[in-house]
């Protein structure tokens, strides 16, 4: 995959285009930015370039007829001896096999939210960089979701960060970057990723799936800027699940949820209610709502609340996803939840 | 020789390149000159400030082969040697990987050997507030009294973190933030050196976003230099680091102002748009509103050109002081939420929008003047003059209220004025209460029939007392009458039974006695 084939992002692709042509390649960077918008596969392809023996400023495109060097293809299969990949996992897959097992099979998020980086995973990419590099120009550290670093972690990692050995670039990624400590952020260059435009979206739905022009625009609007967002609608689980929150909200048949008392569901329920009720917050005043499609009920469901009451309902909601994570008895949360919504 | 950070390639030698901290460079070369150097240091301060390079230097002036010196050579062998992290006798050591006992304990035992070449064993602790508990209390001997030739030097970003007993064994030099003049030379100097010209509204601007970090603002010159051809410009500046430009903030706080919700809206959007910092944003925004709130109290902001100045200005008079400090707190309550939020974006629309709305709300202040006025209505006659321009029906719904509250305040002032003139009277009084006063007749409640009471009241005068004093505080003739009731707590009771009741007929309440099997006991009061 070379530069060209990542969506948008015109700006980053310069800048790192340039710093490959000037050969001023910083020790460490921050990619920071919403989710699904390219940072970790920027981050892939920047390791790549630098190491590109075709190609100065890029890496060797995706195209299965075109040659590809020996680097390039061994950072794609995850087994380059000098470009380690960190991501958060759970403790017991910790080791180098099962990582790439999962680099392998795309699933690179799906602990993000839940599990840490810890001390022990600096240490070794610290032991790494002790050693010589095997063959390389560069040798690439790449840690996703830099936010998931505990607190020790993010504290051994500051001095490798600040002088990190000739010849070794350090690349974090994170979404949230505010959680990272300041120290970190002040050794890193920074580079923010933007959120993708509706026409970005749109060309590369274009060009990917056989959809209708309705269910393009649709998805176009939800994704909400994020290529993450538009995969998940591409499933179709996700749709019907949609319309089912859809009508159990409208219809106000909170029974039916309260059935089903799974902290999956019910944080998906959540995560429905929080941008519908933002809708609600907002729709006398702005245009750009979250759920355009339900767009008469945010309407009429609009009086019935006051701007106290959103606030409270916001909080309460937030509250509630927390409080998930920390494993508090999910029936409880969700008679809370079910509680506030039938006063509503 | 391949490409090094600017933050690298520019760190000092010398302690005369050092920026803005010549109270800790004074102080270190003097005490090498006169030979009284401390056997432990720790430098604190803000990222980015020198407190690592510090250390550096000052283990190069020690080690140095033209001996103790303030100007080390830089070009002698353990000099280079410091310089790249492999001197022998100077250790830097990571104490954020580094922190357990264990080291710490390898640590003392090597410090009994003499150093290699140079005159002094070094140890360089950064992040030393990592280290574990037993770790600090380990190093406490050996940090009291080392042996001669050992010299430490910590350095860390949280002092506060160092427990009392390490600090106490320590010179402590506190590094200071830097100023945005101070920043702005350095970086000056160092385009100058790479030979790349930058405007200097575009290092003003990096100065100022540095925030006190030299390391900040070098590595932004940094990403500037790879970014642009030839001369680097405001708006290059712009583009690369999403500076949210100072005209968002003002129009943000002209949309607060005239409750433009739909342009608050609007700016959020851009701001999400184009993937700037959430948090950065509200906290630049704080930092606007500060300056605001500065040039309200007279105070001068130096850093501004004349144009923002004059913008400032302008708006000067937007909120006023109270305003402006809610609107200041609730910004950092909200930045503190959005830390473990995962739905940023939701709290800062709510927020901002309420925050258009504050003026609306009263002040609390204001409030209690509201309140002392109805204080004031004991005297009827003189809220009754002043509501005579309201409408009839209102009035008569506003002084019977006001009755209410001061037929409390009559008898409390009645019972005052009893217990000045006969004590005995006014604790009677105490067990009774008002029930009502209209038209001159001022009845009160003696909760049972006591013949004791009534006697005291009836015999001695009591009656005509209180009747004197009552004319005397309204300045009516006033008759009253003693009135037997109990029934009151007859009601009390009834209320608490209804209430367990309605408690048990609440599906809330219901649930979570299911789900944890719970049995009501008392209801609470609120």
């Amino acid at each position: 995959m070379s530069f060209n084939e990542i969506i948008g992002q015109k700006e980053v692709k310069k800048l790192l285009e340039k710093s490959l042509k000037k050969g001023r390649i910083a020790s460490s960077y921050l990619f920071c930015g919403p989710e699904g918008v390219g940072k970790t596969i920027t981050s892939f392809n920047f390791a790549k370039a630098m190491n590109c023996r075709i190609h100065k400023t890029d890496s060797c495109p995706n195209d299965t007829s075109a040659k590809k060097c020996p680097s390039c293809r061994k950072i794609d299969l995850f087994s380059h001896p000098d470009v380690k990949i960190l991501f958060p996992v759970p403790k017991k897959i910790r080791e180098e096999n099962s990582r790439n097992e999962l680099l392998k099979e795309g699933k690179i998020h799906i602990y993000q939210k839940t599990e840490v980086i810890s001390i022990d995973d600096v240490r070794d990419v610290e032991e790494m960089l002790l050693m010589k590099p095997f063959d390389i120009n560069k040798r690439v550290v790449i840690i996703i979701d830099a936010e998931a670093m505990t607190e020790e972690a993010q504290n051994a990692f500051l001095k490798v960060l600040e002088e990190p050995p000739r010849d070794t670039t350090i690349i974090l990624t994170s979404s949230q970057p505010e959680r990272l400590f300041s120290t970190i952020r002040s050794r890193c260059q920074k580079i923010t990723f933007k959120r993708l435009s509706r026409e970005e979206i749109k060309g590369y739905l274009l060009k990917k799936e056989k959809l209708t022009d309705e269910e393009i625009d649709l998805i176009c609007l939800l994704s909400n800027g994020s290529i993450k967002n538009v995969m998940e609608f591409l499933d179709e689980d996700r749709i019907v699940e949609r319309e089912l929150l859809k009508t159990i909200v409208i219809k106000k048949d909170y029974e039916k949820l309260s059935e089903t008392f799974n902290k999956e569901s019910l944080e998906k329920f959540i995560s429905f209610l929080l941008p519908l009720f933002r809708d609600i917050n907002i729709v006398m005043t702005g245009d750009n709502l979250l759920n355009p499609d339900i767009e008469n009920y945010v309407r009429s469901v609009h009086k019935k609340y006051s701007m106290d009451e959103l606030i409270n309902t916001v909080e309460l909601l937030g509250n509630s996803l927390i409080n998930i994570s920390r494993n508090i008895n999910p029936e409880l949360i969700s008679n809370v939840v079910y509680d506030r919504l039938k006063e509503g | 020789m391949s490409y090094l950070v600017i933050a690298r390639k520019y760190r000092p030698k010398y302690f005369s390149e050092i920026v803005g901290q010549e109270h800790i460079t004074k102080t270190l070369i003097n005490a090498i000159n006169d030979y009284r150097v401390a056997h432990a240091y720790l430098f604190s301060g803000p990222r980015g400030v020198g407190k690592t390079t510090t250390a550096r230097i000052l283990s190069k002036s020690l080690n140095c082969q033209k001996g103790p010196t303030a100007l080390p050579c830089n070009t002698c062998s353990n000099c280079r040697e410091i310089d790249d992290s492999i001197n022998l006798d100077v250790l830097e050591i990571d104490g954020a990987s580094n922190r357990g006992i264990e080291e710490i304990r390898t640590l003392q035992e090597n410090t009994r050997y003499a150093p290699g070449r140079g005159n002094y064993k070094i140890y360089i602790i950064d992040e030393v507030h990592m280290l574990t508990k037993h770790a600090f209390n380990a190093l406490l001997k050996t940090l009291e009294e080392p042996p001669k030739h050992v010299i430490f030097i910590f350095a860390t970003t949280e002092p506060h973190k160092v427990p009392m007993t390490v600090l106490s064994r320590c010179q402590r030099f506190n590094f200071r933030r830097l100023t945005v003049s101070e920043i702005e030379g350095k970086l000056k100097e160092i385009s100058e050196k790479e030979k790349i010209p930058v405007e200097d509204l575009a290092v003003k601007l990096i100065a100022r976003q540095a925030d006190g970090s030299l390391r900040d603002g070098e590595s932004m010159l940094d990403q500037l230099f790879t970014y642009s051809d030839g001369k680097i410009t405001v708006n290059d500046v712009r583009q690369m680091f999403g500076f949210v430009e100072e005209e968002i903030y003002f129009s943000l706080t002209d949309s607060i102002k005239g409750k433009d919700e739909k342009k608050i809206l609007k700016i959020i959007d851009t701001v999400f748009d184009k993937g700037y910092d959430m948090e950065e944003f509200v906290s630049g925004y704080i930092k606007h509103l500060r300056k605001l709130f500065l040039l309200k109290n007279d105070v001068e902001i130096s850093d501004l050109s004349s144009e923002e100045l004059s913008k400032y200005i302008e708006r000067e008079n937007t909120f006023s002081s109270f305003l402006l400090l809610q609107i200041l707190n609730r910004l950092s309550v909200l930045i503190r939420k959005m830390k473990n939020s995962a739905i940023t974006r939701i709290l800062l629309e709510i927020e901002l929008l309420t925050l258009s709305r504050l003026e609306d709300t009263v002040q609390i202040k204001e409030l209690i003047q509201r309140l002392e006025k109805m204080k004031e209505g004991a005297f009827i006659s003189s809220i009754q003059e002043e509501n005579t321009g309201y409408e009839s029906n209102y009035e008569t719904e506003m002084v019977s209220e006001i009755r209410d509250t001061s037929l409390e305040t009559l008898w409390k002032e009645l019972v005052e004025k009893v217990s000045k003139k006969r004590r005995p009277l006014a604790a009677i009084l105490y067990n009774f209460h008002p029930i009502s006063f209209e038209n001159g007749l001022f009845t009160i409640n003696i909760k049972e029939p006591n013949s004791f009471l009534q006697a005291q009241l009836d015999q001695n005068g009591g009656r005509k007392l209180i009747e004197e004093i009552l004319a005397s505080i309204t300045g009516k003739k006033i008759k009253v009458e003693f009135v037997e009731e109990n029934s009151g707590s007859e009601e009390k009771k009834k209320t608490t039974k209804s209430k367990k009741e309605a408690l048990k007929d609440n599906d809330m309440v219901k649930k979570v006695q299911e789900i944890l099997k719970a049995k009501i006991l008392k209801p609470n009061k609120a």
